[in-house]
């Protein structure tokens, strides 16, 4: 989640650190100054481009309360309209299969999410009573599971 | 010692620090340069899985489209497990 928000900031820090003066020695850690007229040259996005400046989407948590992080430029220009969120979810129907990999291979989370991604699109066309729960309902212990006293679920309350 | 098109060791280390809580917190010098290394290969991994997608849909060039759909599977697992 972290990794995430870092990307962002990365971004930002390029267009901080053109303020800089100490910029003369290679072994600082910002752009030397052929290095920033090569970035600014070839890859800073401009307004004349006509693209919009890719941000990663925030983490929020729902059900939580939110730590403020402060407004970055880039999160800025995204109110304003000049500045496109890239999606994780537009192109779901991609994910339900490993997609080739490079140097890189796919952790297990991924491939969990792609199981998970394969089972929600053989359950999209499922009509009527979900196969899922009649294949682990014959399973069940109820000494397993906590069910406090009066609030009983609906589906413990009629098993089959 | 460091590569053409990698990233200094300096600049991770600028980079890390902006996102320590405690300012107290460092990064010795072996762990700057994997670090350096993990990063590179990040966004080497990022640039070819594009890229084959672009590939794959008959593209001479790689746009924002190609990379967003890589892009769960890719960031999928970075996370602590």
């Amino acid at each position: 989640e972290r990794r995430c928000s870092s990307l962002q900031h990365k971004s930002a820090l390029c267009a901080c650190g053109t303020g800089q003066k100490q910029m003369n020695s290679h072994e600082s850690w910002s752009l030397s100054p052929e290095e920033f007229e090569i970035w600014d040259r070839l890859y800073r996005i401009k307004e004349s481009d006509g693209i919009k400046e890719p941000v990663l989407p925030r983490v929020q948590f729902e059900t939580l309360e939110n730590m403020e992080e402060p407004a970055f430029p880039l999160q800025k220009a995204q109110e304003e309209g000049a500045a496109r969120e890239l999606s994780l979810s537009e192109w779901s129907i991609w994910q339900n299969q490993p997609l080739p990999t490079s140097l890189v291979g796919h952790s297990d989370l991924c491939h969990l999410f792609i199981s998970a991604m394969e089972m929600m699109e053989l359950m999209r066309h499922q009509q009527g009573e979900c196969s899922y729960g009649q294949e682990l309902q014959p399973h069940l212990r109820m000494e397993d599971v906590n069910i406090p006293g009066k609030k009983r679920n609906l589906s413990m309350a009629n098993p089959p | 010692m460091e590569e053409r098109g990698g990233f200094r060791k300096d600049t991770v280390d600028r980079l890390l620090r902006l996102h320590f809580r405690d300012a107290r917190t460092r990064v010795n010098a072996e762990a700057q340069l994997l670090m350096a290394e993990l990063l590179k290969v990040f966004v080497r991994e990022a640039a070819a899985r594009a890229a084959r997608q672009a590939q794959a849909e008959d593209l001479e060039k790689v746009d924002t489209e190609q990379l967003e759909k890589v892009l769960p599977q890719l960031v999928c697992g970075c996370g602590p497990e």
